[in-house]
């Protein structure tokens, strides 16, 4: 019997001294429960309540997800970029390249005259 | 008619800090802590808000005890993952008080002297120390019939065990803890 009143004050003193731990949370921790709980009640009205946790993963995955859409649209326009300036160079190198044209530019008052002449004379 | 949203509102804050100091025993972190009991709230509310409230307690608890336990196994694949990787397998955290009571930080809003106040949390701090040791099943067992109160039947439910292990892992928790602690605690 008295094994028994012994073991029964251990517990009362055990579950003593965890409420008075639970009395000494912090308000940081408090203001988190108040929270987690509100939202878990929110979700009672279909207003669609979800975890930390949960949120975490979907978060890190569309971060991740963006980065990468990112990394790939700056890549592509770096290459489109790079595309065009070909082209470019490409159209300077046929101008360069063309000298007949040049000359027929330089020579453009004698190709006036030429045709002048030829309406006299025709 | 009676609000179901103010019912289980007023439940929760019944339980909340209960659960939260449980999960904290049980992990040894209060970030992980704070998500069990979110998800053991959101899971009673997804779950079984219809069922009749004075079943929400043993199913709470149960949901409770199940996230502990997941976050167990969790950390027991993590910390064989990091004794490969690292050599090691430290209990990592950014926070430095981890590992410690956290009742010694924060200020006692019952204003008790000091020489009070240590005595509480020497004993808390022992007492936490020697429940952080006992085995998963028999911490449980302890918390929820000697702190929360719950039956027999209910400890069962929340731990999803007969009763008879209920009774057994109880009696063992009591014993090893009065073992440890000795005869002049707290």
């Amino acid at each position: 019997m008295n094994k028994k009143r012994a073991e029964e004050k251990f517990i009362e003193d055990a579950a003593s001294a965890l409420d008075s731990s639970v009395e000494g949370i912090d308000a940081g921790i408090l203001s988190s429960l108040t929270r987690a709980r509100r939202r878990a009640v929110d979700g009672l009205n279909g207003r669609g309540a979800r975890s930390r946790a949960r949120f975490r993963l979907p978060l890190s995955g569309l971060a991740a997800g963006l980065l990468l859409v990112f990394t790939v649209s700056v890549y592509f326009n770096y290459k489109g970029a790079i595309r065009l300036e070909s082209y470019g160079n490409i159209e300077d190198m046929e101008l360069l390249a063309s000298i007949e044209q040049i000359e027929l530019l330089d020579q453009l008052d004698f190709y006036a005259w030429l045709i002048n002449e030829k309406e006299y004379k025709g | 008619m009676v609000d179901i949203n103010r019912v289980m509102e007023r439940f929760l804050a019944s339980v909340e800090r209960r659960a939260f100091r449980m999960a904290v025993i049980a992990t040894g972190e209060k970030e992980d802590a704070l998500d069990i009991v979110q998800d053991a709230m959101l899971g009673l509310v997804k779950r079984y808000a219809a069922r009749p409230e004075d079943e929400w307690r043993p199913l709470f608890f149960k949901i409770l005890q199940n996230g502990i336990r997941d976050w167990g196994r969790r950390r027991s694949v993590r910390n064989r993952c990091m004794v490969w990787l690292k050599g090691f397998g430290k209990r990592e955290s950014g926070d430095s008080t981890a590992g410690r009571d956290p009742v010694e930080f924060f200020a006692d809003p019952k204003g008790r002297c000091p020489a009070e106040r240590c005595v509480i949390s020497g004993s808390m701090a022992v007492l936490e120390s020697a429940l952080g040791d006992l085995p998963t099943r028999q911490q449980q067992a302890f918390l929820l019939r000697a702190w929360e109160g719950l039956s027999v039947a209910e400890t069962a439910i929340a731990m999803g065990c007969s009763a008879g292990t209920v009774k057994t892992l109880y009696s063992r928790a009591v014993h090893e803890l009065r073992e440890v602690l000795g005869e002049h605690w707290p």
